[in-house]
């Protein structure tokens, strides 16, 4: 692992050539940079770098009891911001807690934000932004969510959803080359595609009219850099790219596309320093792409697997426990020869000298012990939970894009969904792997829909008992 | 007051401030109920159920504006006054895409003036620059109007901004094919690029131009392109944007353009040691399309180096790359 936890970690380099885009970077990267030294004034670094639990329920519980002070409540719709305190709960597994039976289920919850969600839906089938607003794919999606996390508290939440009436509005957004609007005469990106196969595919309604085309749609949008964009020939975008890859995962058509260049762009947008994610090339690290970003390796796991070497991980592993230590020492020492080397050379361009030196002035921040071993995904999982846990706590709870940065339920929710994914293996036989103490671990998550396993296996069962009493 | 309530108010305000016949003395909210021509209207109450989680705290003059709004939807009416009311309304909620959709129908039934409503949206968007309904909005307005005189310098207005918003962009490649202003594009492109070659959107823009502008192979751009492209990369070895941008066209390349282009990179390489990008482009090359014994094993000496020490955040990816390419080797 690199970044910030390691004491390899090297600031962005300038090249000597000064732009709005370099200054932005340098000053994010310095604020990082304090940010993970206060870990380091910590003797136990193990103890000190863990998620605020307590500070982050009390944020959620807060906003479900009214929301006050997230400044997207006016811009965003009710089932969003139901969706977003829920989901986040549910990852902290608060939604399991006597707490919460106590102050919430006990006293109607359930039924209560069942009944504002289905205020939110349109009689011609969909879900507003809240009452009588006309349907829109986005709050469609999170009001589906919602009702699937809802759904393990009271299996009969799924049927508030007239699925009838909800696959005649999805076919109504649907266009002819197979991408969706969000909403009548609105605009069609990879976001709609993917909010209504997500909602088609969790209520069991993703039938062929629904489907079709949409995949060969969706590879149109992937772009030269690798990723995908919100249309064709827009830029490659974090967002966009988990959109277009879940839905193709739903479709069962990931073999559309350019699995190579996709997988190039990805790996290079975890960031050298902050261990974060960004979601283009050469913007800012943001908390929400870890899962935007990172959640996106979890569906080609597989596919990657059958491509190549079933065993490529094992080996991974055995060698790293292996050749833990030595590679430390071996470094050392590979080091110390390439700088005598480098001072034979008489043509040290100057940009190298700073280079140098920029590695010297990182203090070691080395305090990882231990073998963390691997989930199997191609990033770096535990350098992304070093910048989740040390960078984007708000000490007021809730949790955020970056340092400095306020907290809001958008950021807490993404970054909830990111940790999960790092931690969590998607195969059963893997153990978590769990930057700091094992009280870090989260509730385990369904990438497709990003809501935890717990909810989507609830809604799987609410349709078992439907179909089997049909 | 609440961080909600402190943002309610400010848009309050701005809303007041923008009535133009009050401009002497501060002008005073007029409940809609209290106003003669809304006399006839019957407004409907927001209903959440009893005591809904997640309710946003919104002042009496948002409450009371929804709840017009909410009965003009259902009946229907296009007329003066609705038009104003969805404009009051969207000073204060200005993502609430029903209100557009309900304005533009307006707009265009009554002949509405649609420059003003242009310079609405961007005073709007001031605030807003990552609202997608307002964007969407200028598009529809600007369809119809059939006008685009002012959008490039709205757009170099709302590029000092965030050069790198989305929507820009968005916005840019939608207005430049729909009325074919491809003319001043490259050259526009080319200036920017000078000021910032790190924003990455610029070099997106200029692989959308040279690709859509004219009907040309991409075997012709790239021999177009490959000076101006090394020509920043030499300027700044590390960005990533430049390189992508010229990997994306080897799958494309004859043999002599791939010795040109190896022959470029590998002196790169030799003069920035620390540099990750000519390391990954050479390794491309070489185990994908000029592959011999030598060439793979260099692309090892590259891939390990990457993976354990330079760059170790893609670790595993370079790992996963090793183990391909010594797989390749077998097979030779």
């Amino acid at each position: 692992m690199a970044s910030c936890l390691h004491k390899k970690a090297i600031f962005t380099k300038h090249d000597q050539y000064y732009s709005r885009t370099f200054f932005d970077q340098q000053g994010v990267e310095r604020r990082i940079k304090e940010y993970f030294i206060l870990f380091a004034e910590n003797e136990n670094f193990h103890q000190k770098i863990k998620l605020s639990r307590n500070l982050h329920k009390k944020y959620l519980l807060n906003s479900l009891k009214g929301l006050s002070e997230s400044n997207q409540a006016l811009d965003a719709s009710i089932p969003w911001l139901i969706y977003w305190t829920l989901h986040s709960l549910d990852i902290l597994g608060v939604l399991d807690s006597e707490e919460f039976a106590k102050e919430f289920i006990q006293k109607g919850f359930v039924k209560k934000a069942i009944s504002t969600l289905s205020w939110c839906q349109s009689k011609d089938g969909g879900f507003g932004g809240g009452h009588l607003q006309l349907p829109h794919l986005a709050p469609t999606y999170a009001a589906t969510n919602s009702f699937a996390i809802l759904s393990r508290f009271d299996p009969t939440a799924i049927s508030v959803i007239d699925r009838k009436k909800m696959k005649q509005f999805l076919l109504k957004m649907k266009n002819k080359d197979g991408s969706f609007n969000l909403h009548e005469n609105g605009e069609s990106d990879t976001r709609g595609a993917y909010c209504a196969l997500s909602t088609a595919h969790l209520l069991q309604i993703d039938d062929q009219d629904v489907t079709e085309n949409t995949g060969k749609w969706i590879a149109t949008c992937q772009t030269y850099e690798g990723g995908f964009s919100a249309r064709p020939w827009r830029e490659a975008h974090g967002g966009y790219t988990f959109c277009a890859i879940a839905a193709l995962s739903i479709l069962g058509e990931l073999d559309k596309i350019e699995m190579e260049p996709l997988i190039d762009w990805l790996a290079h947008k975890q960031m050298r320093f902050s261990g974060g994610f960004q979601g283009r090339i050469n913007k800012l690290v943001d908390g929400c792409y870890s899962f935007w970003q990172g959640g996106v390796f979890s569906f080609f796991k597989d596919y990657l697997n059958e491509q190549t070497n079933q065993d490529i991980f094992k080996i991974y592993q055995i060698e790293q426990e292996q050749t833990n230590v030595k590679d430390e020492e071996k470094e050392i020492k590979e080091e110390k020869e390439e700088k005598e080397k480098e001072k034979e050379e008489k043509e040290i361009i100057e940009e190298e000298k700073e280079e140098e030196e920029e590695e010297e002035e990182n203090e070691p921040l080395d305090w990882l012990e231990g073998n963390y071993g691997s989930v199997n995904l191609l990033f770096d999982e535990i350098s992304l939970q070093g910048y989740i846990l040390a960078c984007c706590q708000d000490n007021r709870g809730g949790l955020m894009d970056k340092p400095l940065k306020g907290r809001d339920l958008y950021h807490t929710c993404y970054c909830l969904s990111g940790l999960s994914c790092s931690q969590n293996n998607l195969s059963k036989e893997k153990n978590p792997v769990v930057l700091g103490l094992e009280e870090n671990l989260v509730n385990k998550i369904d990438p497709i829909h990003n809501i935890t396993e717990l909810a989507s296996n609830s809604v799987k069962k609410y349709f078992e008992n439907l179909n089997n009493k049909n | 007051m609440t961080e909600n309530q402190k943002i309610l108010q400010k848009r309050e305000e701005e809303l007041d401030s923008d009535e133009e016949q009050n401009l002497l003395q501060k002008p005073k909210w007029v409940p809609i109920s209290k106003r003669k021509e809304w006399e006839d209207v019957e407004p409907i109450t927001q209903k959440d159920g009893p005591k809904p989680p997640c309710v946003v705290n919104y002042s009496d003059r948002y409450k009371e504006t929804m709840n017009y709004f909410r009965a003009v939807l259902r009946s229907e009416e296009i007329s003066e006054r609705t038009l104003k009311l969805s404009k009051e309304l969207l000073m204060l909620s200005p993502s609430y895409s029903v209100a557009y959709e309900f304005r533009r129908n307006c707009l265009f039934a009554l002949n509405g003036n649609l420059k003003n409503e242009l310079f609405l949206i961007e005073k709007l968007l001031d605030r807003l620059p990552k609202n997608y309904q307002l964007w969407h909005h200028r598009m529809k307005c600007v369809e119809k109007l059939n006008d685009y005189s002012n959008e490039m310098d709205f757009l170099a207005r709302m590029m000092l901004g965030d050069a790198k918003n989305y929507h820009v962009w968005v916005y840019r490649i939608w207005l430049v094919k729909h009325f074919q202003l491809w003319d001043n594009e490259l050259e526009f492109i080319e200036g920017e690029l000078e000021k910032d070659h790190l924003n990455n959107s610029f070099w997106n823009y200029r692989y959308y131009v040279v690709t859509k502008s004219k009907t040309i192979p991409l075997e012709t751009i790239y021999e177009q392109e490959f000076e101006f492209v090394f020509g920043h990369i030499t300027k700044s070895v590390n960005n990533e944007s430049p390189w992508v941008y010229i990997m994306n066209f080897i799958k494309i390349l004859n043999k002599e353009q791939l010795k040109v282009l190896h022959d470029k990179v590998d002196e790169l390489r030799k003069r920035h040691r620390h540099s990750m990008w000519p390391l990954f482009c050479l390794f491309t090359l070489y185990t994908k399309y000029l592959i011999t014994e030598e060439n793979l094993d260099n692309a090892l000496t590259f891939a390990k180096y990457l993976g354990e020490r330079y760059d170790q955040t893609r670790k595993k990816y370079w790992e996963k790359q090793i183990k391909i390419v010594e797989k390749q080797k077998q097979n030779l």
